[in-house]
């Protein structure tokens, strides 16, 4: 069954690289789902007028940008790693984000990477994937990858 | 290429739903409807199942099909995205809000057939009705949310109706 989006959206996803593992669901986004939270949405919106439906890290800046997701998933426990490379024992995240100024970036999707070294993502209010390359979801909305984070996998064996 | 359903939906003769008749379109379970294409055909199929149940002299709506078409295409603008500014940046957004407060009673309508998915319609309520009767302690639990906006709008139907 396809997925909600449109192909033109993400032009990197194909048949053979990516599987839907979820319903629609506007609960949550893909910055909680990279931080295993499937019932809120986070967004450093939280407690403004707009945004008390929204959860954000205490004590992380609620900032749009790239180090203040950083500082979001550091509550975590997730410091910064040089690259997305598998390691045993390592679950990592890579950021992804849109240059909206010359050299300011806005934070704008995570993935979360597997125990098999594939990547999960969820795409907005649409649904889960897991995608075999972190790359395969950089699109026009989402820009690229832009920090790889990681900390100790909690649960070796299994996410 | 149009789609088939979309004629269908905009010559259907719709009634207006007084929310205290429409716990028939709540009960209903529309967590398996994932595309948004067969989401906007569920909603036009719905429309028109609850204008026979409701018994009454059909009547057009078309406010109703002004906001569905804005709600379908900033839904497909932005459904990709995770950033709530960027949804609300959407002229498609934008336009709803400015329907006025007679958009609140369209959203709370829209809220209803959206069952266990409600939208991110929060900010928009508040922002037309000047209320907000959701407590703190819910948070993020978007499905309380719309339970208690659904009910807050049955008791103020009247009003709502009105403005």
């Amino acid at each position: 069954m396809p997925g909600s989006w449109k192909h033109s959206e993400l032009p990197n996803l194909t048949d053979d690289n990516h599987a839907i593992t979820s319903c629609y669901d506007t609960r949550y986004n893909c910055i909680a789902w990279a931080a295993n939270d499937i019932l809120n949405w986070w967004n450093p919106t939280s407690g403004s007028h707009f945004g008390r439906e929204h959860y954000w890290p205490p004590g992380a800046p609620k900032k749009w940008s790239v180090a203040a997701y950083a500082a979001a998933f550091a509550t975590l426990g997730y410091e910064d790693s040089g690259n997305g490379f598998l390691e045993p024992g390592v679950e990592k995240i890579a950021l992804f984000a849109v240059e909206v100024r010359a050299n300011v970036f806005e934070a704008t999707h995570a993935a979360r990477q597997l125990v098999d070294g594939t990547w999960t993502s969820k795409l907005g209010d649409y649904e889960d994937i897991i995608h075999m390359n972190v790359t395969d979801v950089c699109c026009p909305e989402y820009g690229k990858v832009v920090r790889f984070l990681k900390r100790p996998r909690k649960m070796p064996m299994c996410d | 290429m149009e789609h088939p359903q979309r004629d269908q939906f905009a010559t259907a003769r719709v009634v207006p739903m007084h929310l205290s008749s429409a716990t028939s379109v709540v009960a209903t379970d529309y967590s398996s409807v994932t595309a948004v294409t067969d989401y906007f055909v569920t909603i036009s199929s719905v429309a028109v199942s609850n204008s026979v149940w409701c018994g009454q002299e059909p009547l057009v709506d078309s406010d109703w099909l002004v906001f569905s078409e804005l709600a379908v295409a900033w839904k497909q603008e932005t459904g990709l995205s995770s950033s709530i500014r960027r949804k609300y940046a959407s002229e498609h957004y934008k336009r709803i809000l400015r329907m006025g407060r007679k958009a609140a009673f369209l959203i709370i309508r829209q809220l209803q057939l959206e069952g266990n998915t409600p939208y991110h319609w929060w900010d928009a309520l508040r922002q037309l009705t000047d209320h907000d009767p959701v407590p703190p302690e819910v948070g993020g639990d978007v499905r309380t949310a719309a339970r208690i906006w659904i009910e807050w709008a049955r008791q103020h139907a009247g009003q709502l109706e009105t403005q």
